[in-house]
């Protein structure tokens, strides 16, 4: 369980909610109105006051590498500092075959990553971001560059992690998107945070 | 040791040489004059004034002299490096952090050059004590300088790809690991570089002034070779601790990047 009290910053909050294993959240908003500013300070990418539990342990226990091996933002453009796709993953991971249910050819993985397309580059960056299996994946408009066939596959395997337990937190302004994550959802406007939820008992709701 | 005093009049001559530089600067309309007239009076009142104040402190001979100097040319090439940093950090941090490394390299190898190496009878006689020192933090403050500059700059260009990185999970010193490789590397070029060209390309400077004043050519190579070694161990050690100490100041204990405190 994630458990969020009073996450506050200069740009948004204060936000407080639970969430629980295998539960996804919409994040929606105009752009501008701190959705991102916020999943980064989930990630402790962005200076914010407040506390942050997950599964009990209190973030400020954990060094900030730890806690981003658990909690994982994932930005909307990616970028990469190997030459080839295949030097940023691990090789345990099964890439190839994670690659082919995103209907990535395989044998990208051994281009030079200045030679994929930026819906390439999204699908990999995703790739990258769940290979070490993060509790609480926090993602930024994940299929802002792709088509309508390679979103749907993306948004299969987004399902098939959150049915393992993970957490999702999604930010998006596709309403089919927001109907599949939610009916969950935080939306950011520049008077309030308004966290609608669709089991109030589980989760605690805030205005600004 | 026997050389040929310089009379004024000497001086008086080769100073007219000057001319010949400011009558191409007018020629060809380059506008340099001003510039070079205030540097040739700034050099000479600079160069003089430093001359009275070494022969002043000659005379005392005393470890509060010779300490008081090293620390004021200490606190000026801090400055100079402060100067060459395009992305200045705000407030004291990024001339504390300069002249602390400086401070700290220049009295680590003086210390070792006098302690081991030279001996002197005491060992504050200024004679020795000053000159190495300032060749010493006068060229390590080139690598200290240029391995910050190189690592602000291209950390401020790659922002977004060291965020990824943090995002996974990499601590600081991993996510950061490429720029500080090339900073480091950086640093250190122009002293190995000016190794391999010294004694082809160039006399050092020292050994040039030792030879006239009438030191044997064999010793005045020994010299020059302690104190290039002597240069060489401080660059790396003064690169080394500009850019990790950069590396803090550009980041916060939760691993964030804070270029925020960078001068916009």
């Amino acid at each position: 369980m994630l458990e969020i009290i009073n996450l506050k910053n200069e740009i948004f909050g204060p936000v407080a909610l639970e969430v629980n294993e295998g539960q996804s959240i919409v994040v929606r908003g105009a752009s501008g109105s701190g959705k991102t500013r916020f999943m980064r300070a989930i990630a402790d990418l962005d200076e914010a006051s407040g506390e942050i539990y997950l599964n009990g342990q209190d973030r400020k226990d954990l060094s900030a590498y730890e806690w981003r091996k658990r909690v994982r933002f994932v930005s909307a453009d990616s970028n990469w500092w190997f030459e080839t796709v295949e030097e940023h993953f691990d090789p345990e991971f099964e890439l190839e075959n994670n690659m082919r249910k995103l209907s990535l050819k395989p044998e990208l993985m051994n281009w030079h990553v200045s030679k994929l397309s930026t819906g390439e580059r999204q699908r990999l960056a995703f790739l990258r971001a769940i290979a070490d299996e993060p509790q609480v994946l926090l993602l930024d408009e994940p299929t802002s560059a792709l088509d309508e066939n390679s979103t749907e596959k993306l948004e299969q395997m987004i399902e098939s992690i959150k049915s393992n337990g993970t957490i999702i937190f999604i930010a998006s302004h596709h309403s089919e998107q927001v109907k599949k994550f939610g009916p969950n959802e935080i939306f950011f406007s520049n008077e309030a945070v308004e966290v609608n939820l669709s089991r109030p008992e589980k989760l605690k709701s805030s205005i600004k | 040791m026997d050389y040929i005093n310089l009379t004024f009049f000497d001086l008086a001559l080769a100073s007219l040489l000057i001319l010949i530089n400011g009558g191409i600067s007018l020629a060809l309309g380059l506008g340099l004059e001003r510039t070079l007239f205030i540097n040739t009076v700034r050099m000479t009142v600079q160069l003089v004034a430093i001359g009275f104040v070494l022969k002043f402190i000659f005379m005392q001979t005393s470890p509060i002299w010779t300490l008081g100097l090293a620390l004021i040319m200490i606190a000026l090439a801090g400055k100079e490096i402060l100067n060459r940093q395009t992305h200045q950090l705000k407030g004291v941090r990024a001339y504390g952090l300069g002249a602390t490394t400086l401070f700290c390299v220049g009295f680590i190898c003086t210390l070792f050059a006098i302690f081991l190496l030279l001996e002197p009878e005491p060992w504050y006689s200024p004679r020795y004590f000053l000159p190495v020192l300032g060749m010493i933090i006068g060229n390590t403050m080139t690598g200290i300088g240029l391995g910050m500059e190189t690592l602000t700059t291209s950390v401020k260009r790659d922002l977004k790809l060291i965020e990824d990185r943090l995002s996974l999970g990499q601590p600081r010193f991993i996510a950061l690991g490429e720029h500080i490789r090339k900073a480091m590397k950086t640093g250190m070029m122009p002293i190995i570089n000016a190794m391999a060209a010294s004694g082809i390309i160039s006399l050092p400077g020292m050994m040039t002034g030792q030879i006239i004043s009438g030191v044997d050519p064999i010793e005045a190579t020994k010299y020059q070779l302690m104190i290039m070694f002597l240069i060489a161990g401080g660059t790396a050690l003064g690169t080394t601790g500009g850019v990790v100490g950069m590396v803090y100041l550009l980041t916060d204990e939760r691993h964030r990047l804070r270029l925020e405190r960078i001068k916009s």
